[in-house]
């Protein structure tokens, strides 16, 4: 029988797609509380 | 030789098993919780008990579950990684029984209500000093089981001069010295701070500094919970996928990141503190954002390895490998939903970690949202899916009640999601985290935040459901499970072989003293500064 194929000679492909989409949603959510959240209510020292 | 000739099962054995006895308790706590939050009269339902029962919860759940996990795991995978058995293992029996000891006397302390100071037993809240010195002595048990794990690493190395450490023993190593630079700041807090005050030799404490050195442990004590999960993150869910590691040589880089990098972060805990200048509230923030990059790195180093797995069962497509793994495995199921959660609690970190936008919901129930995605999912059933994998392995029993546990990461998984997104929601419309009437006795602010507070609630309900599970496979399998002579515990293999002899990665020294550095630069000098100050210290108090 021969050796299963591993993907250990691609490039993981739908890791690093699945990693940019995250890098993209974690900096959109981060700004959204910021522009959205933080902004509105102004800071605390004012 | 059989699989278990050079372990100390016993002992790895009884440290889980304290943990599994204190996660049952804690969750009990947490149901009431749950149900008191969503406002329903139950007998005994008073702020005391809700105070007490937070408190219970807190300590149980997040310093004695997941101490006495790791202790355990530790001494397993120490065993299989190293193939010997501890060097000094009646050390690690008196370690384990100290820890324990201590254990009794903080559980005591908080069960009769003498130590109602809830998990970061911040003074001037002041707890009967059986609390701290048990909580101290549940320290010291860990240090004396960090100190056999360390002597049995350095007996290896003597006997395989040159040898790299295996990727297990590395990140179990990693954790351990970043425990031990952590529990200076609570040790100094404990021996000079609250002993003393508790017993009655000082009349008053200063909270500031007490706070300081807490979050100087606090912050830390995320990383000495989450090392020990990313070694089976890393070295056990590749193999039960059906893949390997991607990249061991990143697994190494990451470790050593946590090493130096864990501890000089505390104050990011501390932004709304007046006495920390805002200076070092600025150092800290950016070591924070530092910390988030070994995350990432083991994000995309544990993906990649189950991509690897997903194609070698077969799949072609761009994400048709996710649906190839086996998902009904209850281990693999628990590492990843914990992972799916943890990437929403890593979004939600980045915004505690930003000075600006913690503002908006610092001790909101954003936090207590926030945790328990990180802490209370990433590592918790992290722990408890490992658990399912490692105690047949240690018993020699096989896994009894295989639906319940089946079933039991998925019901986590749910009713943590509807925990933790209705306590983000609750947090960002203003509900403070830790309030035992969340009506405000029917302010119309907190009208609003009534459906999220019972969806939390039923959250709460599915989560104890879970735990019921949970609890029940243990039981099953350690007095009723078939007797198993599959007791072989195996590490993922490397996409890529390993080198074979040690690097710079090994000198955990070098390691040590860079991370020791940092630390210093972080809070020698505000912690100095600090004391040069006239202080004003707190006698106790103790509402509850």
């Amino acid at each position: 029988m021969s050796e299963p194929h591993t993907g250990g000679d691609e490039h993981p492909r739908g890791t690093l797609a699945l990693v940019g989409l995250y890098g993209v949603l974690f900096a959109l959510g981060w700004f959204a509380i910021y522009l959205f959240v933080y902004l509105p209510r102004g800071p605390v020292t004012q | 030789m059989s699989a278990t000739a050079n372990r100390d099962d016993r002992l790895a054995t009884a440290n889980l098993g304290v943990a599994v006895a204190a996660f049952g308790v804690a969750a009990f706590m947490a149901f009431m919780q749950a149900l008191s939050r969503a406002n329903l009269e139950l007998p005994g339902r008073s702020a005391g008990m809700y105070y007490l029962s937070v408190t219970a919860h807190g300590v149980l759940m997040a310093i004695v579950f997941t101490t006495f996990f790791i202790m355990g795991l530790g001494v397993a995978f120490t065993n299989a990684g190293l193939e010997r058995r501890l060097r000094y293992p009646r050390t690690a029996w008196a370690a384990f029984w100290i820890a324990t000891l201590g254990t009794v006397m903080a559980t005591w302390a908080i069960v009769t209500g003498k130590a109602t100071v809830l998990y970061t037993f911040y003074p001037p809240l002041q707890a009967h000093p059986a609390f701290y010195i048990g909580l101290t002595l549940v320290v010291v048990g860990s240090w004396v089981w960090s100190f056999v794990i360390l002597s049995t690493w350095t007996a290896w190395r003597n006997e395989h001069p040159g040898q790299a450490t295996p990727l297990e023993v590395y990140g179990m190593l990693a954790a351990i010295i970043v425990w031990l630079v952590a529990t200076i700041g609570v040790a100094a807090e404990m021996l000079f701070q609250l002993i003393p005050w508790s017993l009655g030799i000082t009349e008053t404490v200063d909270p500031m500094l007490a706070r300081t050195l807490f979050w100087y442990f606090g912050h830390p004590l995320v990383y000495f919970w989450l090392l020990p999960a990313y070694v089976v993150w890393y070295m056990v869910i590749p193999r039960l996928a059906g893949g390997k590691l991607f990249s061991a040589q990143l697994g190494r880089v990451v470790f050593a990141m946590f090493i130096v990098l864990s501890t000089p972060v505390g104050f990011h805990h501390q932004y709304m503190d007046p006495a920390v200048p805002s200076g070092w509230k600025m150092l800290h923030t950016f070591l924070t954002f530092i910390i988030l990059f070994p995350s990432f790195v083991t994000a995309f180093t544990i993906t990649a390895s189950l991509e690897v797995a997903g194609r070698a069962r077969g799949a072609r497509g761009l994400f048709d490998w996710i649906g190839k793994l086996p998902w009904g495995d209850p281990t693999v199921s628990s590492v990843l939903l914990a992972m799916i959660l943890f990437a929403v609690g890593g979004f939600g970190g980045a915004v505690n970690a930003s000075f600006a936008t913690d503002s908006v919901v610092h001790n909101t129930a954003w936090i207590q949202g926030h945790f328990h995605l990180t802490v209370g999912t990433a590592v918790a059933l992290t722990f408890m899916g490992t658990a399912y994998w490692l105690v047949p392995r240690l018993t020699g029993r096989e896994l009894e009640l295989g639906l319940l546990a089946k079933v039991q990461p998925y019901l986590w998984f749910l009713g943590m999601l509807l925990f933790s997104i209705a306590n983000h929601i609750t947090g960002l419309m203003g509900m403070p985290r830790r309030v035992f009437d969340a009506t405000y006795q029917g302010s119309a602010i907190a009208e609003r935040w009534q459906s999220l507070t019972a969806i939390s609630a039923a959250g709460g309900v599915l989560l104890f459901i879970s735990s019921t599970f949970f609890l029940l496979v243990m039981l099953g399998t350690v007095l009723a499970g078939k007797k198993t002579a599959s007791r072989e515990i195996q590490f993922s293999e490397t996409l890529q072989p390993e080198p074979a002899s040690s690097s710079i990665f090994d000198r955990l020294g070098v390691w040590a003293a860079i991370a020791v550095v940092l630390v210093l630069i972080a809070y020698a000098y505000p912690i100095y500064s600090h004391l040069s100050m006239p202080t004003f210290g707190s006698p106790g108090y103790k509402p509850y």
